[in-house]
């Protein structure tokens, strides 16, 4: 079943073309990776998709509901949860009442503050924060900021996840932890998970399938072993064929 | 009588216009360099025109000469604030960063303390004198020799700094560091030394302003706050940290404020100016003229 | 809680003996204590809460008094009184939607603005109506005006601590932390700012009503004062504005200062509290209720 479909998408700038007649469809329960090298349009989609801005062309459209013009907020509230690439967690409030705000307002909100708590516990734990629960958001390291980002994205329940970035600035030891954290929530609450990477070997254990962007354009789509072999995509980042 | 009218508006919008221009370049650079909304920037035109006041009753001199004097104590004053207050809030503790509403409001309580220093000291009432009080006729056209000589200074002041940006590598430097903060340090600016300067540069310049508007007008303890307002329009009218803009559009609100004073009445005069203001922030924050987009 | 329900209650209590008891001067220095915690109390909801901090929130209070000089003798002191309220949560309203798309520090000298150009047109339109100041008779005593704005000071803590503990409080805190990511997780953050602003005007309108009438005197220069909303805003920094004990500090400290030094030197005063602004936000920025108390900030309830 279809969740989520792009359809000729485009975002111009003043004179910046910053996406072209992209278009591509996401099944339920899928993880579809989106690669690219920076500039390609990649956050500019995000950004789209979660109703920070509005595409200049094109429709994007989740569960058969036209998201054209909705505010972030009624975008959430459909089913779309995201992280930012820069982390921007509720600094001076405990990284329980983070998650748990997310839990009062997400997608499906908690019908008490004692569930909201609930909601955000179970989220922690899964993550691995759970005993920093009553800690400041701003006092935790990036990696555990990266967490709490997740976590309370997931806690809004939305049932497509956008994650943009969310290995970037951490440890090889780091990203294996992540890339555990984000199977496990993938299929605890049953999310499809459109995620954004720059570190290839994440995004090619993780994507069942992966898009490619280039210059705002989608290039190519296909399994990661597909992508991998794919002329076009090796001229795009090493100038070559492949061997 | 409309060319009468037309006239004599013109040179007092001129000279509103300059002095507009020059306070609002003060406040201009310290913003754009520092990004520090000094609401208490009125106040150093206080002080300047106080300056000039002693200068003039206790000495007899010129405020023409007494300026240096009132823009030497300003950079003094300024510097104080710099070691004791900008330095705090531009390293950015978690205490500054949370609320950047928080700068504000300790401008806002020097802004408190400088005029209620000056009122215990000065007593509140209005004070003015007569100097240059001749009156020069160009056609229809009457203007007392001190308005001249406020817009003429007014006027060296503006262009010479604006030279002073283009030509002078300091300027040159002031003119990174407003552009791109980040990059003017990474190309081997010091960027202290450069926000120091400025920061005494734009006081400097305000106490000039109003040593110029002593000559013209009364002064009194709490005589800033309009100036604040003001120049606080002017900016934000020439784009926040474009200094030539911000020159047009002091001389812009200066035409505004004459010739609607002229065509409504005084008692209008702040709800003029208290006007552009509200509607320049609610409209278009960035300005005019300037293109810069704030970060929201 | 229970334990500050229990203060709350006492204070209030003991409040309300105080006309029984005192003569006219201390009632009327709790008068101006009980006005400052509710104007407090009510600037919290938005500006402690949401981190819009507004400098000219004496607009909501001008307005109400303008509504009880224009409306003396006309409507009895109840309906005054609720009028005044609305008015000011009409201004707010209106005004709300363009204001609150402006952000920090522009936020704050916007609502500056705001506040002086209320106060210059309304000076414009008593000019036109022929009136320079407006004189009300057979004002109600200041016994009635103490237990009145004692209700409004309750009124208004009860409502700064019934917001902290909701979901419309939870999210006015996501919206100070970080306002992007609130909308993110579903915060519809235009409407719940709106709301926070027109609810922290409300009680400010109408304590202007009860204070133009305890002068019995209405000029707008002197309603309009600037320096009301710059107390406000040093009350709540020095006090705390993290719970609700905050703007009773605040408040009592003040009240306290400036029947000191107001009398004789009122410059003194202005320069005392631009002092104690300039320490406490540099120094001890959770404020007097966060350094004694150790107030976690937090939002988990």
């Amino acid at each position: 079943m279809t969740l989520l479909s792009v359809k000729n998408v485009g975002k111009s700038f003043g004179g910046l073309n910053a996406l072209h007649d992209v278009s591509f469809d996401v099944r339920k329960g899928e993880i579809v990776g989106i690669m690219g090298a920076n500039g390609a349009g990649k956050t500019t989609l995000f950004s789209l998709i979660a109703g920070h801005e509005r595409p200049s062309a094109g429709d994007i459209v989740l569960a058969g509901r036209n998201l054209q013009g909705l505010r972030p907020h009624r975008v959430c509230r459909l089913g779309i949860a995201r992280t930012f690439q820069i982390v921007r967690p509720f600094g001076g409030l405990t990284v329980e009442a983070n998650v748990a705000t997310a839990a009062l307002y997400g997608a499906e909100p908690a019908e008490s503050a004692d569930a909201a708590a609930r909601r955000a516990n179970e989220v922690l734990a899964i993550v691995g924060l759970a005993d920093r629960a009553g800690d400041l958001a701003e006092n935790l390291t990036l990696s555990g900021q990266k967490r709490l980002e997740l976590a309370r994205a997931v806690a809004t329940k939305g049932r497509l996840l956008l994650l943009d970035e969310v290995m970037a600035g951490l440890t090889p030891s780091e990203v294996a932890a992540m890339l555990d954290v984000v199977r496990r929530l993938h299929k605890e609450y049953r999310l499809t998970i459109l995620i954004i990477e720059h570190v290839m070997r994440a995004l090619m254990m993780l994507a069942g399938r992966i898009i490619v962007l280039h210059h705002g354009e989608l290039i190519a789509a296909g399994s990661p072993a597909e992508i991998g072999a794919d002329p076009r995509v090796h001229a795009c980042y090493f100038g070559t064929a492949p061997s | 009588m409309d060319a009468i009218l037309s006239g004599q508006l013109l040179a007092a919008a001129l000279v509103t216009g300059a002095l507009y221009a020059l306070t609002a370049l003060g406040l201009n650079l310290v913003y754009g360099t520092m990004r520090l909304l000094n609401v208490a920037h009125g106040d150093l035109v206080m002080i300047g025109a106080y300056v000039a006041f002693w200068a003039f009753t206790l000495l007899a001199l010129s405020p023409l000469l007494s300026m240096f004097a009132a823009a030497a104590i300003a950079a003094l004053f300024g510097l104080a604030l710099y070691y004791g207050l900008f330095r705090r809030l531009l390293e950015g503790g978690k205490a500054a960063q949370r609320l950047e509403a928080n700068s504000l409001l300790l401008f806002f309580a020097v802004s408190v303390i400088v005029q209620n220093v000056a009122a215990l000291q000065f007593s509140g009432t209005p004070r003015g004198f007569q100097y240059l009080g001749d009156v020069y006729r160009f056609g229809n056209v009457a203007v007392t020799g001190n308005r001249i000589a406020a817009f003429a200074v007014a006027m060296v002041l503006c262009f010479g700094i604006m030279a002073f940006l283009r030509f002078h590598v300091m300027g040159l430097a002031i003119k990174a560091l407003i552009q791109r903060r980040d990059a003017a340090a990474i190309v081997g600016i010091n960027v202290e030394r450069v926000q120091i300067l400025t920061l005494c540069l734009g006081f400097a310049t305000a106490a000039v302003a109003g040593a110029l508007v002593s000559m013209t007008e009364q002064i009194s303890p709490f005589m800033g706050f309009p100036f604040t307002i003001a120049a606080f329009v002017v900016i934000i009218l020439g784009g926040l940290g474009n200094v030539t803009g911000g020159i047009v559009a002091g001389f812009l609100l200066g035409a505004l404020e004459t010739y609607g004073v002229a065509l409504t009445s005084s008692a209008y005069r702040s709800i003029l100016i208290y006007g552009v203001f509200v509607l320049i922030l609610l409209v278009r924050p960035q300005g005019l003229l300037g293109g810069r987009r704030i970060v929201r | 809680m229970k334990g500050t329900a229990a203060v709350l209650i006492g204070l209030a209590v003991l409040a309300a003996a105080v006309p029984l008891v005192a003569g006219d001067y201390f009632v009327g220095v709790g008068l101006s204590l009980l006005m400052y915690v509710a104007l407090t109390q009510s600037w919290i909801v938005l500006s402690g809460m949401t981190g819009y901090v507004s400098l000219g929130h004496v607009v909501f209070y001008g307005l109400g008094g303008y509504v009880a000089a224009l409306a003396w003798g006309v409507i009895p002191l109840a309906g005054i009184v609720v009028f005044a309220g609305l008015a000011a949560f009409v201004l707010a309203a209106a005004i709300g939607l363009p204001a609150l798309r402006v952000r920090g520090p522009y936020f704050v000298i916007l609502t500056f603005g705001l506040a002086e150009l209320a106060k210059y047109v309304v000076i414009v339109i008593e000019g036109w109506l022929g009136k320079f100041s407006r004189v009300m008779f057979g004002g109600p005593g200041l016994d009635t005006l103490f237990y009145i704005m004692l209700g409004l000071a309750a009124a208004a803590t009860l409502i700064t601590l019934l917001v902290r503990r909701s979901r419309f409080g939870q999210g006015l805190l996501a919206i100070r932390e970080n306002e992007e990511a609130a909308e993110t997780v579903g915060v519809p953050t235009v409407r719940l700012k709106l709301l926070a602003f027109g609810l922290s005007a409300i009680i400010p309108g109408m304590v202007g009503s009860l204070m133009v009438l305890r002068s019995t005197y209405f000029e707008p220069a002197l309603l309009f004062d600037p320096v009301i909303s710059f107390s406000i805003v040093t009350m709540a920094v020095v006090g705390g504005s993290d719970d609700v004990k905050g703007p009773l500090l605040g408040a009592a400290g003040f009240v306290l200062l400036s029947e000191l030094l107001w009398a004789n030197a009122p410059q003194l005063y202005m320069i005392m509290v631009g002092v104690l602004l300039i320490g406490f936000v540099l120094f001890v920025p959770e404020g007097l209720s966060g350094r004694l108390f150790r107030a976690r900030r937090s939002g988990a309830k």
